[in-house]
């Protein structure tokens, strides 16, 4: 889908090259994470996909065309871009901003509000409430997320995204990470995702291509990279421990356990016994009504009198199947049990991921290596 | 990041811009009444010098301000747009102009009150108008005919202000 020739780029009143000599290819369908150190020349690469910067050498096709035969403006209005400072339109609504490309191409109206409509909804934010809200009374998280949505308004086939979850803390990256690999399970863009966190490349990537001064250290898959990385440079880069760092690679839904059994938390604790004692469990997940996960019951809880609403523990976070074992061994650490409830997207529980589940996940790879 | 900003910039010549901002700063400086002596042996007396002297005056603050609101537009806003086909004229139309328009709109404030109290200065050199009463006032030594003229021209400052405040509000929504 992309595939960039000996690739060079120097910058004028420039030393060294920006690019050098780069070679990649990038399949459809894939998402490519460029890696490494500030200044290495990732946004460069990034630029030159769009022809907002023309290399000094070397050629670059999308979808095999080459990219110089094609009118930059036409060019760039098939390819999602998110820059690395959102640069969101301080002057325009939400809806607007999204608008942008679809505009551009003159899509009739009714198209295009309903495609605002549907791509606040895949970015988890409510149509009804920020479709006419200006950037300004958004958080840096919601920020992104308009930032993704704008770039895939028009559908293209190809997505650059340039550290986008960049200026989040933490918490707030892990949860667009897992909601964006969601997403692109479903829509099956070929992306380039430059970051400067070999954990979020680790996590993200289809490929990864480390780079390192302009030049490309090793092109290979998360697992390779890891279990084979081509020199120090990629060692350093890795950094700490490669073991835990492959938790990164497994999805939690891959290696979960079946749920524990559920009991409303309307019901008396004698139902969660006979649940307990029936089924040979030592967990029992106590749910809202309508499914909810509200808390957990251990059979010393259960032998309380009463119901169950009254006697279960609270569960102050959970994880879905998208995200990845190392984010469930964080919220087992948070929370200080030997294991962490997976819900799904309504927040009904579908699996459990204990101790036990990190250790044969580890166990596993250690025996491939 | 910001290297990239003078390519995508439609001020794409930096030091041009400057030096016209220097030059219209320069004039602003010269007296109004030193402006139009100048005038005269150039362009007679009359209206003619009164509309030179005062396109002169007005230039700087709508420059100047046209330029600081074009100039300190988020570098990052306009690569988003460049990045996202949009071309040049787009560009300048949908996010530049937008963007500055309460600035470019206070220098146009600046120019239309700062020319009313030069027109005042006009009669003197025979462009008729408000300023007439004032300088007639100051020759006959008439002190009510100076007030009827600077207040009357002061009102008229204030109302154009005014008016033009209102445009602003209602284009900038
Ligand atoms: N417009 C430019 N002009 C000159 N040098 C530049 C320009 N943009 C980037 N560079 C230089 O090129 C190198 C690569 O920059 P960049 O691609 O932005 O790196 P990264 O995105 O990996 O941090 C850096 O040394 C940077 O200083
Ligand atoms: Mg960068």
């Amino acid at each position: 889908m992309i595939k960039l020739e000996h690739v060079t780029k120097v910058y004028k009143k420039s030393e060294g090259p920006a690019v050098a000599d780069l070679n990649l290819h990038i399949g459809k369908g894939e998402v490519c994470v460029l890696v490494g150190p500030s200044g290495c020349g990732k946004t460069t690469t990034m630029k030159m996909i769009n022809r907002l910067i023309e290399p000094t050498s070397g050629t670059i096709f999308v979808d095999g065309q080459n990219i110089m035969d094609v009118n930059p403006i036409e060019l760039r209005r098939n390819i999602g871009y998110v820059i690395q400072e959102i640069g969101l339109f301080p002057h325009m609504t939400i809806a607007e901003n999204i608008a942008t490309v679809p505009l551009e191409k003159k899509w009739p109206r009714d198209k295009i509000r309903a495609r605002v409509d549907e791509l606040l909804q895949l970015v988890g934010l409510d149509p009804n409430i920020y479709r006419q809200r200006k950037p300004r009374d958004l958080s840096g998280g919601q920020r992104q997320r308009v930032g993704v949505a704008r770039a895939m308004a028009a559908d293209p086939p190809v997505l650059l995204m340039d550290e986008p979850f960049g200026a989040l803390d933490p918490i707030n990256r892990g949860k667009l990470q897992n909601e964006f690999l969601r997403i692109q399970k479903k829509i099956q863009k070929t992306i380039v995702f430059v970051t400067h966190d070999i954990d979020e490349a680790i996590k993200m990537g289809t490929k990864i291509a480390i780079m390192r001064q302009g030049k490309l250290v090793q092109y290979d898959t998360p697992e390779n990279i890891l279990n084979a990385p081509a020199s120090n440079f990629v060692i350093n880069l890795i950094g700490g421990n490669r073991t835990i760092k492959q938790l990164n690679l497994i999805r939690v839904g891959e290696m979960m356990k079946e749920a524990p059994p559920v009991v409303e938390l309307s019901a008396p604790t004698v139902k969660a016994r006979e649940l307990l004692a029936a089924r040979g469990k030592d967990l029992l997940f106590a749910v809202e009504k309508d499914g909810r996960l509200a808390g957990y019951l251990s059979p010393q809880n259960a032998r309380e009198e009463g119901q169950v609403a009254d006697v279960m523990q609270e569960i102050p976070n959970s994880i879905t199947p998208d995200a990845t074992l190392n984010d469930a061994l964080s919220e087992m650490l948070a929370f200080g049990k030997g294991f962490v409830c997976v819900v799904d997207e309504g927040g009904k529980p579908v699996g459990l991921v204990t101790l036990g589940t990190l250790m044969k996940a580890v166990g596993g790879n250690d025996n491939n290596s | 990041m910001f290297l990239h900003q003078g390519k995508i910039s439609f001020l794409w010549n930096d030091r041009a811009a400057r030096m016209i901002l220097a030059v219209t700063g320069t004039i602003m400086t010269i007296p109004s009444i030193a402006m139009f002596a100048f005038l005269i042996p150039l362009f007679g007396i009359g209206i003619a010098p009164a509309l030179v002297g005062l396109t002169l005056y007005c230039l700087l603050p709508i420059l100047r301000n046209t330029y600081t609101g074009l100039k300190n537009i988020d570098p990052a806003v306009l690569l988003a747009a460049q990045g996202m086909g949009m071309g040049e004229a787009k560009i300048l139309w949908r996010i530049k102009l937008p963007l500055a328009f309460m600035v470019i709109m206070a220098g146009i404030r600046t120019a239309v009150v700062m020319g009313v109290g030069i027109t005042a200065v006009a009669a003197y050199i025979g462009a008729g108008g408000l300023g007439q009463f004032i300088f007639r006032g100051i020759s006959r030594a008439n002190d009510k005919m100076v007030l009827t003229g600077a207040i009357f021209v002061a009102i008229l400052a204030i109302l154009l202000d005014y008016g033009l405040g209102w445009v602003e509000r209602k284009l900038g929504t």
